[in-house]
């Protein structure tokens, strides 16, 4: 039988981890210099699913959506070759590849007017040094609000509609989405392309997305 | 030295701070020495040129954010009072419209030339605090790894078990840090709205700061009293902290020994209500309105503590209009200039 139920996001509400599972489930990537500034290995202490990089050491990675949460230091964490503006510019790039990703700035040098744009652009900041309660209240809030479907839904309805997709192509594929999420079946990337008539590199950052969207609701890794 | 380098600028007499001073070239003239109801001081601002009952014409321009008045002269907008003998003997208090213009943009040039420099002397002080903010990094460092050394699942259950020496150590630096992140804000105001605003009791951000100080208050035999049971929350950005943490410092700095800080949390309909009070010398009349103001140290604060910037009360009143509230200052029960000051603000509730 055909069913014509019309599926939206919230469908999958149910599916969501519960707080306590997120942050270990969450995949958290640490980039900074300075090894000891973040308490990362208390993190893990603690139970959350922390990875450490002195400097950028997969870019790759951080387009493809690979870690649910970046705390990114702003100095000496890219080569030349990476950003010229380190980690500003590592910044920008992962949020123009990857719009949902959730990055929290760390860095101790708030004072410096210059670098307005790199608190401005992170979903949220943390001051250098920070303790680890501080750290993991951030971390918990961050994860709890902003690691759902929801969330990263939304971003992909503006890029859509960036795109001018119709409003009703829009709705189409959410339903289709969410039937394929149920199902714990992945999206390919030609297939996006071909059901929203995107470009490749436009189907490519949606994939992204859906990835992510399917970790949130708990399904894949 | 103000004094010395308004008058090498200045050539005429001039009002600043309620004093009549003598310019670089022309002093005060008898009539205005004597001149009693003295009104040209009160016309500040808007009409920019004042004439008094003795016909003089005054000026009225300002400095370092205060009014300051070019008074006793004789300028082409100078009615009739004058007669021709008059003029002769005041003749060195004439002065053309060029020459008002011309001390109000020395005046403005000076003033931004002083404050370029204060924000770079200022700059290279927060530069060399980052250095600090390292070694603040690497005791807190140790200090975490040593309360995660105890019995417990989580850090908190560990922190709840370390020993009260331990503890004051972490609050300790803390309070340092917060105090470190504070200077952020002081060389960048925008900082304030950085980060998502979040949802948090009033009674967290006040409760957080009063264990943070605890240690230092108790040093001067201050007990700080957190009264109030309402834990309403609100939705405020992380810069909001700085708020209880400016007052309390205020208090404990300006408070008498062996007195008590009294903190009220109270719920008001949509809206919490919070009052920060402490005895000591309070802040005299005529800087009530001014103390919010940047560089402002009244001399009751100048007394106590000779060095100070005058930056904290400044930036509590930025982080209060960054959510949308003020804060205002009273002080009551004075006898000979000692009083109850208090703080207070409100601050509406979070509605989900």
């Amino acid at each position: 039988m055909f069913s014509l139920k019309r599926r939206s996001i919230s469908d999958i509400d149910h599916l969501i981890i519960a707080p306590e599972l997120v942050r270990k489930r969450a995949r958290i990537l640490v980039i900074d210099d300075d090894e000891e500034a973040f308490p990362y290995k208390l993190l893990q202490k603690e139970g959350y699913y922390v990875h450490y990089w002195p400097r950028i050491e997969n870019l790759r990675l951080l387009e493809s959506g690979e870690y649910d949460l970046i705390i990114l230091d702003i100095f000496g964490v890219a080569a030349k070759d990476v950003s010229a503006t380190d980690g500003i510019g590592v910044l920008e790039h992962i949020k123009k590849s990857n719009p949902g990703q959730l990055v929290i700035a760390y860095s101790g040098q708030k004072y410096d007017l210059s670098q307005a744009r790199f608190w401005k652009i992170a979903d949220d900041y943390l001051g250098k040094p920070s303790s680890l309660i501080e750290c993991k209240e951030k971390i918990d809030f961050l994860l709890n609000k902003e690691f759902t479907p929801k969330h990263y839904w939304d971003e992909l309805v503006h890029i859509l509609q960036a795109e001018s997709i119709s409003q009703k192509s829009i709705r189409r594929f959410e339903s289709y989405l969410v039937r394929e999420i149920k199902r714990g079946k992945a999206m390919p990337v030609h297939k996006i392309e071909r059901f929203l008539r995107i470009s490749d590199h436009i189907a490519s950052i949606i994939g992204v997305l859906i990835q992510v969207i399917n970790r949130s609701a708990g399904q894949g890794q | 030295m103000m004094r010395d380098l308004l008058r090498a600028v200045i050539p005429t007499p001039y009002i600043y701070e309620n004093c009549l001073e003598d310019g670089g070239r022309v002093p005060q003239s008898n009539y205005c020495k004597k001149c009693n109801p003295k009104h040209c001081i009160r016309n500040t601002g808007d009409p920019y040129h004042y004439e008094c009952k003795g016909g003089f014409s005054s000026f009225s321009l300002s400095w370092m954010g205060k009014p300051l008045i070019l008074n006793g002269l004789i300028s082409p907008f100078t009615g009739s009072k004058f007669s021709g003998i008059r003029r002769k003997q005041y003749r060195n208090y004439r002065v053309s419209e060029q020459d008002i213009e011309l001390i109000k943009s020395t005046l403005i040039s000076i003033e931004k030339f002083i404050s370029l420099r204060t924000e770079e002397n200022l700059m290279d002080s927060v530069t060399f605090l980052h250095e600090i903010r390292t070694s603040v990094g690497i005791v807190l460092a140790c200090c975490e790894e040593i309360i995660s050394g105890q019995s417990g699942f989580t850090f908190e259950e560990k922190l709840e078990r370390t020993d009260p020496k331990t503890k004051d150590l972490f609050d300790s630096i803390g309070l340092l840090q917060e105090q470190l992140n504070l200077t952020d804000i002081i060389t960048n105001p925008s900082s304030i709205t950085y980060g998502k605003k979040y949802r948090s009791t009033i009674h967290k951000y006040f409760l957080k700061m009063v264990k943070l100080f605890a240690p230092r208050a108790a040093k001067r035999g201050i007990r700080i009293q957190l009264n109030g049971t309402t834990y309403a929350e609100i939705f405020a950005y992380n810069s909001f902290q700085f708020i209880p943490l400016i007052l309390l410092d205020n208090a404990i700095k300006y408070s008498f020994s062996n007195r008590e800080i009294i903190v009220s949390l109270e719920e008001r309909a949509d809206r919490v209500s919070i009052k920060v009070s402490s005895v000591g010398k309070v802040v005299p009349d005529e800087y009530r309105d001014r103390i919010f103001d940047k560089h402002v140290r009244a001399p009751n604060a100048t007394e106590e503590h000779p060095r100070g910037m005058g930056m904290g009360l400044y930036i509590a009143r930025l982080i209060a209009g960054a959510h949308e509230t003020s804060i205002t200052y009273r002080c009551f029960s004075v006898s000979g200039g000692v009083g109850t000051n208090e703080f207070s603000f409100e601050i509406a509730k979070y509605v989900g």
